[in-house]
């Protein structure tokens, strides 16, 4: 119930891990569920919520229950560390959801010759206990994946050849002339954070993706000063390294209030308690057209947010009457997508375009709207048409059409998790409208373990997931793991991507076109071809737009956010770190 | 109908109340001039001429969801009721006239229903099963509710078959079966239907409280779902209190007029309990 609406952290790069890799994570678990995790036991102190205002910033929505550990090797490390919260661990590059670009944070810059890339690590970099920060901690980092399959950069040496540091200042990273996946590098860069190696040297192999680390060190502006149940507290570290290069904080705390549910946390919100929320706030205009609350989102016109993520309706391509691209393609014109866009996300989203590529933001200069507007839309006539002529089918006595072999087009179960408020409404909506357009769709939410499991073994009709975010890879990223089917095993075993098996001739030699492309030109007519692939055959359809986080901010006791007017970065908590917090300013009381 | 000029006033108004619910739940349905799933206007709309009662998160009229959710919650509450009583009085009946070893047995398995909490029971049961049908669940709802039954079924057996002419109609050969459907039921009956309306409307509210959770009947309009979604939603904080009061207010209405009906019923079918009392 917590997790409605609030997918997953964003920007996770296990999102893209080979099968191979996760088959050993799960041996891993299996051997090291009986070692210790060492007594890092923080003490555990309440904060006094309310108080100082003026120096604490007070946030709330990235954190679900009780913060269990602090570690970035990990998979359940808790805000700061999770969401790619850069407070307290930096990464090399850090990705701007605005532009696409992969700015300097620890780096300086990232230098491309050929198939080397040479990052050079700002002057002064140093931990938070004072040591230095060097390019000998920076391949540490990397190299810890050798000692622990479980780390979620475990497949580097899939693409990357070496890793060295010729001196303090300087990591220089060779691509496998095989494979040379530039994008992929950017993406590991700017969402691996960098640990110090004088204190990861010290955890054994194992215990690497399990200790607890509940008295994190790391090179960023913040440190945890205390966490509990009901929030985790963030002390500024005044001697951070950065404070020249890229500012100095200005609130002395941040504190991340954790509730129970998006009702109590939105309600707190409303209340002013609370100066950031990135929980699902349906109608968030009305907290300022109606009731005249300091309320903002990036924009003040719908939809109100960045959108960063695409929802997508994946079908299983293999089974049943939808293996017929001509039926999938009926169903994509038998969705109302204004109506989703308009109730299901309460307005925050446009209705989705017949693409997949984000039409706003980092991936915007990759959309191609003639394309998009040449594929489907809502128009229950055409699936009409489609079935009719094209497949042959006739409408049976109950509206719903039966294929020339004697087959009915459903019911199809359409499933997604239980408590994903705006999924659940988005999926109803499909249902409705699909069957009315002589489709049977019914709704199915469960668990989400039992729906990720059906995904992947493709046990399924099909299924509201989420397909690749926004990263410095996307939309490379996002068209591979829809139609990409190299390495992902039949139905029945589990798939971690291309979930509906969907099969293309064209699709690899576009894909490495694409990702191999010399300039943003070569690269786009690559995905607009696969684009196109998709808009005739239908494997997946975008049903709305999401942001990465929503961002809903109070200006009661803080101004200064970055909204669509003053952009200086994107509207998010997650990889912003100190963009925003050096920006704002307490309102004088 | 003498019996039922002796009822209290309070009484007639509540199965009035109660039979004008069912009655729109039966002809609503029907009558509605779209279906409860259609989108039909914006999400949200406030009650006017339009919508009666409004529209939910989607657009939809919450007035025809309403009639639809009342007949999804009657079938379910009459199926769990029936099989809820059904099972109870066998089991109670069973047990109570046959005594010895078979009565250890029953009541030994109705005890240790009675002591796993019936809800965590409906919870599992709900997220083991695959369909989420609506029959599926009211034959679920009936499965757990049924040990009460059972117990007093059995108590008053187990008295009533101590009486002379089940004596008699033991010494004249009758069969178990005969003895228990024409010597020992009809004395029951009072009993039965006051029982079935308990298990009535206790399935109406475990249905609620089983979609509140998320795990109502999929594709159908119950009182619960609609909860359910005016929660996920926040249309309380929101302030469209059409969408959480329309569903709150007809599940007390049934639940409360079937509680009234129930605690007065024992007047009509006991009136030798009121004239002893009367005597005194």
């Amino acid at each position: 119930m917590i997790d409605r609406s609030a997918r997953p952290s964003s920007g996770n790069p296990s999102r893209h891990l080979p099968s191979a890799f996760t088959a050993s994570r799960r041996t891993l678990l299996q051997t090291s569920a009986a070692v210790g995790t060492g007594g890092l036991l923080a003490a555990c102190t309440g904060t006094g919520g309310g108080e100082g205002r003026a120096t604490t910033l007070y946030t709330t929505g990235l954190q679900d229950g009780a913060p269990t550990n602090f570690n970035p090797l990990g998979w359940t490390a808790a805000w700061p560390v999770g969401n790619f919260a850069v407070y307290l661990y930096e990464t090399l590059l850090n990705f701007n959801l605005l532009t696409g670009e992969a700015e300097p944070f620890l780096a300086s810059g990232l230098e491309w010759a050929d198939n080397v890339g040479t990052a050079t690590l700002h002057e002064g970099t140093t931990w938070q206990d004072g040591t230095p920060l060097t390019s000998a901690d920076v391949v540490a980092t990397f190299r810890l994946a050798d000692r622990n399959p479980g780390i979620g950069y475990g497949d580097i040496w899939t693409y990357i050849e070496s890793i060295e540091a010729p001196d303090d200042r300087t990591v220089v990273f060779t691509l496998d002339p095989q494979s040379p996946q530039r994008l992929r590098l950017t993406d590991l860069l700017c969402f691996t954070y960098i640990l110090p190696a004088h204190v990861w040297d010290q955890v054994a192999d194992d215990a690497l993706t399990e200790d607890p680390n509940l008295e994190p060190l790391g090179s960023g502006p913040y440190k945890v000063a205390s966490h509990t149940h009901q929030d985790v507290t963030l002390e500024r570290h005044d001697d951070y390294w950065g404070n020249e290069v890229h500012g100095k904080p200005v609130p002395e705390k941040v504190v991340h209030a954790i509730y129970e549910g998006n009702d109590a946390a939105n309600l707190s919100f409303q209340n002013g308690d609370t100066d950031v929320s990135a929980h699902f706030l349906p109608r968030v205009n009305e907290l300022w057209e109606d009731r005249g609350l300091p309320v903002k989102t990036w924009d003040t016109a719908a939809p109100y947010h960045l959108p960063g993520s695409i929802p997508m309706l994946i079908i299983n391509t293999v089974e049943g009457p939808l293996a017929d691209a001509r039926v999938r393609r009926a169903l994509a014109h038998a969705i109302d997508y204004a109506k989703i866009a308009e109730s299901a996300m309460a307005g925050m989203s446009e209705p989705a375009h017949a693409s997949v590529i984000l039409p706003q933001g980092a991936e915007s200069v990759h959309f191609n709207a003639e394309a998009a507007a040449a594929g489907w839309s809502y128009d229950p006539a055409e699936t009409a048409r489609i079935l009719e002529e094209e497949v042959g089918a006739a409408k049976g006595g109950d509206g719903v059409y039966v294929l020339p072999d004697g087959t009915r087009l459903g019911p199809f179960v359409a499933a997604t998790p239980q408590g994903w408020t705006d999924w659940n409404a988005a999926l109803d909506i499909v249902a409705t409208t699909a069957t009315e357009a002589g489709i049977e769709v019914v709704t199915e939410f469960s668990d989400w373990s039992e729906v990720n499991d059906n995904l992947g073994n493709g046990a399924f009709d099909m299924v509201l997931w989420y397909v690749s975010d926004v990263a410095p890879s996307s939309p490379w990223s996002r068209i591979r793991d829809l139609l990409d089917d190299r390495d992902v095993p039949p139905a029945g075993e589990m798939a971690f991507w291309n979930f509906g098996r969907f099969h293309h001739d064209a699709v690899p030699a576009l894909l490495d076109e694409a990702a191999t492309a010399p300039d943003a030109e070569s690269a786009t007519a690559a995905y607009t071809q696969l684009d196109d692939i998709i808009r005739a055959e239908a494997p997946a359809i975008p049903l709305m737009y999401r942001p990465l986080e929503f961002f809903q901010f109070s200006e009661k006791n803080w101004t200064g956010f970055p909204t669509s007017e003053d952009p200086y970065c994107a509207p998010m908590q997650g990889m912003t770190g100190i963009q925003i917090l050096s920006k704002i300013k307490p309102v004088e009381q | 109908m003498n019996r039922l000029r002796a009822l209290p006033p309070h009484c007639l108004a509540a199965a009035a109340v109660f039979l004008a619910i069912a009655a729109a739940g039966l002809v609503g349905p029907l009558a509605a001039p779209a279906g409860p799933g259609e989108l039909l206007g914006g999400p949200f709309t406030p009650p006017g001429a339009e919508y009666l009662l409004g529209t939910d998160h989607l657009g939809r009229s919450v007035a025809i969801q309403l009639v639809h959710g009342i007949r999804t919650s009657l079938y379910i509450g009459l199926l769990a009721g029936v099989t809820g009583t059904v099972v109870g009085v066998v089991v109670g009946t069973l047990a109570g006239y046959r005594g010895g070893l078979l009565d250890e047995i029953l009541m030994g398995f109705t005890n240790i229903m009675i002591t796993v909490p019936a809800i965590i029971v409906l919870l599992l049961l709900s997220i083991s099963l695959d369909t989420r049908s609506v029959t599926v669940m009211g034959l679920c709802i009936g499965a757990v509710s049924w040990p009460w039954t059972a117990r007093a079924v059995r108590s008053q057996i187990a008295s009533l078959r101590e009486r002379e002419h089940v004596d008699i109609a033991r010494l004249s050969g009758s069969g178990t079966w005969r003895i228990i459907t024409v010597e020992l039921l009809p004395y029951m009956m009072s009993y039965i239907v006051m029982a079935f309306v308990i298990q009535l409307y206790g399935a109406i509210l475990a249905e609620a409280a089983l979609s509140l959770l998320g795990l109502g009947p999929s594709g159908t309009p119950s009182l619960g779902v609609m909860l359910h979604w005016a929660i996920a939603w926040e249309s309380i904080r929101g302030g469209q209190w059409w969408v959480f009061l329309t569903p709150t207010v007809f599940i007390t209405a049934i639940t409360f007029s079937l509680l009234l009906v129930q605690s007065s019923l024992d007047s009509v079918f006991n009136p030798r309990l009121r004239a002893r009392k009367a005597a005194r």
